[in-house]
């Protein structure tokens, strides 16, 4: 009976470090990863991934394929992401700095090889109801959205190559993908 | 006194308890077998799913990103289709039957930690039979026709991604047509 306070703490350190291993970490350790693949490039920026960090990154996928990824963070501003991909199957994943599918997309689907895509901010609670008082916005057709309920997250294509000798001419046509800041 | 020296113990025990307990839930939960019988699993990362949170973590702590449920379905086998561990003494050989081929699929033998490199078998660049299946062989040495080579030695996974007939959807993953998995000598 004497241990019984001590019983109830452990339990309760327990359940902290059990949700901490789940909610936290993984999204701290892909924050990392994110952090580490855009060192050179910077946010908001396009590029290729090597084939060993796309081996790391997406294991379960032929090595031969083409990972093109943009690092984006839209806290400040909006970004425009603008793909640019060679005939055949294809995937967009746009991905939020907790590791969820925020959007996804196959060549399929968007019916076309070249599009741009608007990565803003999804509104808070707060800014929800400041909106709703508001007049609505004249809708402006830009193309596609996406609201990212993070600021940051990243954004692959992928591309599977069946040869490794077609390889760098679908690079070539990849990397005409770019990522900036929505002007 | 003694009851104060005994705490740390009481927090130690928590925090390795917790942990101990993740982990372990991220490595089993959301993992079913794809049909009945079948040595086929796959984890569902489905947003909709009650274990989201555990599959998530899954693949973020292994620096991976996980696979788009609304595109693509990853299963992994260790067994063959007689329950027998898929090993690099035997030979085996595969077969996706015709008609509900995915539209695009991959296959891949691997030992150890998961990774696609070196041998693996896109559906691009696999020949079909004439009535439309697959068939794959999956040995340490050559074969004729569809190949994909096994690890040296010891116990191996083969990975099968496909993509999904239907995306954008966050119900519980659909399953794909899957290759059966023969023993074809040892």
């Amino acid at each position: 009976m004497k241990h019984l306070y001590w019983l109830a703490a452990a339990l309760f350190t327990a359940i902290a470090a059990h949700a901490t291993f789940i909610l936290a970490l993984p999204s701290f350790s892909l924050d990392r990863t994110i952090s580490r693949l855009s060192a050179d490039a910077g946010s908001n920026a396009f590029f290729i991934l090597p084939q060993d960090e796309q081996t790391r990154l997406l294991p379960a996928y032929p090595r031969e394929s083409i990972v093109g990824i943009c690092a984006f963070d839209v806290s400040k501003t909006q970004v425009s992401l603008s793909a640019n991909l060679p005939n055949g199957f294809w995937t967009l994943t746009i991905y939020s700095d907790q590791g969820d599918v925020i959007y996804s997309v196959n060549n399929t689907q968007a019916g076309t090889n070249s599009f741009t895509v608007a990565l803003s901010k999804a509104p808070d609670f707060l800014e929800m109801l400041q909106q709703a008082t508001q007049k609505e916005p004249i809708d402006t057709d830009t193309g596609w959205t996406v609201s990212s309920p993070a600021a940051r997250g990243i954004a692959v294509l992928w591309y599977p190559v069946a040869e490794s000798a077609q390889r760098p001419g679908l690079m070539r046509e990849l990397s005409k993908s770019t990522c900036q800041p929505a002007a | 006194m003694k009851l104060f020296i005994s705490a740390p113990f009481f927090l130690a025990g928590g925090i390795i308890a917790g942990i101990s307990s993740a982990f372990l839930a991220t490595q089993t939960f959301g993992t079913t077998a794809a049909i009945k019988d079948s040595p086929w699993e796959m984890r569902d990362n489905s947003p909709g799913s009650a274990v989201h949170p555990y599959t998530t973590a899954h693949y973020l702590l292994d620096g991976r990103l996980p696979p788009s449920a609304g595109q693509f379905l990853e299963l992994t086998a260790e067994h063959d289709a007689g329950g027998k561990p898929i090993n690099a003494s035997c030979d085996y050989l595969l077969t996706l039957p015709a008609g509900k081929t995915p539209r695009w699929w991959s296959i891949a033998a691997f030992a150890g930690r998961l990774t696609a490199d070196g041998s693996t078998l896109m559906n691009q660049s696999a020949v079909a039979e004439t009535d439309g299946s697959f068939r794959i062989a999956v040995t340490r040495h050559p074969q004729p026709g569809n190949w994909i080579k096994a690890p040296a030695s010891g116990r191996f996974t083969l990975l099968y991604m496909s993509s999904k007939s239907q995306a954008g959807t966050s119900g519980r993953p659909a399953t794909p047509a899957l290759f059966t998995i023969a023993t074809s000598g040892c």
